[in-house]
């Protein structure tokens, strides 16, 4: 049989070979230009999941794998086992990438959850090492917010966590002002998120900047998504602000308003003029 | 098989190649496969996994919906892949040792219709076990979009509900309306009927079926390693090294190309333009490979 057909065969895989790899790079250059597959098998996966698992991950069951592994996670964090629980986010993430709710919940179980746990650790006497501790889990939610952004760097979520986790947690204002910026430039940002860039500046005193940034918001467009924008929180912003900052009145945004307890409540409508009273002439 | 598609053809001189005996060849392969118990199992088995998709309702919708996707996704996958891998393996073997394949090539009928008609009846019985797995994975995907909406309204109406709510339902949707999931289910559709064409192959020289599911799966198995086989054979120094891998990257299809199911999730966009040029790829290497088995199956001694 072979010998009949052989030199077909040979014939038809000599000239299919270099048309093949030229195609498949070619589905790999369009794939890589809409981000797609770059969750390929690697080594370092196969060092983090058992044989079993690798098989089920090389026939197609990546996602399954993936999603019971998350599992098992989170029956770690129920149990209160963090540091069964790291090494299984750490698997998840190399299996599937591109998930955001796993960057997402992880940094936020590591930086929010198990580091508050952290910090009132009964069976850990010694405050500095809980704080030693807590510090620890912090760190490793912003470590795991970075390697998501280096993964996904197209995505807003990311860098607003990760200004989030920054500001609220590390009280580092500056970065978290610079990761606010980068997740509002994207346009499918909700409004929140560049809100919140003048509200960081604010916190880490940065008043000047912070104004510059409402302002920008206030005459920035009010048409479209931005109808639904809290134009009245950032009013009271800017009122509070231009009182702080002791902006001249000429070159405020509400010149014409009275400025005693702006900072508790909205600022009242201008006064009517007041009509002389009436006095009864007897 | 019905033989009046088949007779008139003996009355003519120099028989010309017939699309309808090759359809006669297909709707009775797919009558033949279909009878075949396994099918069902496989099917079951497809179903159940479907239904698996309830476990991961204690976590946020974003993540009971992946896994729903995960789950059907990965069954049509597999489900596809292991009817045409098993499917195919055991046709040609079955037709030699019930001895019907001598009544078929004694008529007047090519070797090769009979080959195209095994391939298309083994695609067009995958097209609808596709078509019945993508409706249920459909169903069980709007019943859980209607429950998750259901849950964030919470009572109120739509027209009701707070800015926050129409975020998530419509995050809801985006999951369960992607038109990228159609895309990835037709690119498995590609790649199941690419399995069928490489089995049948396989199976023109192989002695046994069991030999052609083994070798299969093994190319099914090693087909993700691919990509890498592909890149490390560009760097690889040694000569013997480079022929091996070459050999592999030549021989394998990059079936993960084919296999979107992860940057769906993941929320990516396909463009129409990579599953054109995906389909492309694969119909060329489904008609190379027939080609390949048609070569060897006209010089087999039967």
């Amino acid at each position: 049989m072979w010998s009949r057909c052989w030199w077909k065969v040979l014939l038809v895989v000599l000239i299919f070979s270099p048309v093949k790899v030229l195609w498949e790079g070619d589905i790999h250059k369009l794939a890589r230009a809409s981000g797609l597959f770059s969750a390929g098998f690697n080594m370092d996966m196969r060092g983090k999941i058992t044989q079993d698992l690798a098989v089920a991950v090389l026939g197609g069951f990546r996602g399954i794998v993936t999603d019971f592994i998350w599992l098992a996670a989170h029956s770690n964090w129920e149990k209160r086992e963090w540091f069964r629980m790291k090494p299984k986010l750490d698997t998840v993430v190399l299996l599937q990438p591109h998930f955001l709710d796993y960057w997402d919940i992880g940094a936020w179980h590591m930086a929010w959850n198990i580091s508050y746990d952290a910090s009132v650790n009964t069976a850990e006497p010694r405050e500095a090492f809980r704080l030693k501790e807590q510090r620890y889990w912090i760190d490793e939610g912003e470590k795991f917010l970075r390697e998501a952004i280096a993964n996904n760097p197209d995505s807003w979520q990311l860098y607003f966590k990760l200004g989030w986790l920054l500001e609220e947690k590390k009280q580092d204002y500056k970065q978290a002002v610079e990761y606010f910026t980068k997740a509002a430039e994207f346009k499918e940002a909700p409004l929140y998120v560049r809100r919140q860039v003048p509200h960081a500046l604010r916190k880490g005193r940065m008043n000047k900047e912070a104004l510059a940034q409402w302002r920008k918001i206030w005459n920035g467009p009010r048409d479209g998504e931005y109808v639904h924008e809290l134009w009245d929180v950032v009013e009271q912003e800017m009122r509070k602000l231009e009182v702080e900052l002791k902006v001249p009145y000429s070159e405020r945004a509400f010149p014409k308003n009275t400025y005693t307890n702006v900072l508790t409540s909205p600022v009242p409508e201008p006064a009517a003029k007041s009509k002389p009273k009436k006095t009864d002439k007897k | 098989m019905s033989l009046e598609a088949v007779q008139p053809m003996q009355e003519q001189d120099s028989l010309s190649f017939s699309p309808a005996r090759v359809w006669v060849i297909a709707t009775n392969t797919m009558t033949e496969v279909i009878r075949q118990k396994v099918l069902y199992v496989f099917i079951l088995f497809g179903l159940a996994l479907c239904g698996a998709s309830s476990f991961f309702t204690q976590f946020s919708f974003n993540e009971e919906l992946k896994s729903i996707i995960d789950t059907c996704l990965a069954a049509i996958k597999l489900l596809t892949a292991l009817i045409a891998v098993v499917g195919t393996a055991m046709l040609l073997p079955s037709e030699i040792e019930n001895r019907t394949i001598y009544t078929i090539l004694t008529k007047p009928v090519y070797r090769i219709e009979f080959l195209l008609g095994k391939v298309a009846g083994m695609s067009l019985l995958l097209f609808f076990v596709t078509i019945v797995m993508s409706v249920l994975f459909g169903a069980v995907l709007l019943l859980d979009e209607k429950a998750l909406v259901s849950h964030a309204l919470q009572g109120t109406s739509l027209l009701q509900a707070s800015d926050p709510v129409k975020q998530t339902i419509n995050a809801i949707y985006a999951q369960t309306r992607n038109p990228n999931l159609i895309k990835a289910i037709f690119l498995l559709y590609a790649q199941a009927v690419l399995l069928v064409s490489m089995t049948m192959m396989v199976s023109t020289f192989a002695t046994s079926s069991l030999f052609s599911i083994i070798i299969m799966l093994v190319i099914y198995m090693c087909a993700p390693l691919a990509t890498i086989a592909n890149e490390v054979w560009k760097s690889q120094p040694s000569i013997l090294g480079r022929v091996g891998l070459m050999f592999i990257s030549f021989c394998i299809p990059d079936l993960s190309s084919m296999t979107l199911v992860d940057d769906v999730v993941a929320g990516k966009h396909v463009l129409m333009s990579y599953v054109l040029s995906t389909t492309g790829y694969a119909a060329l290497y489904t008609l190379v490979v027939f080609a390949l088995g048609a070569f060897i199956f006209q010089e087999k001694e039967l």
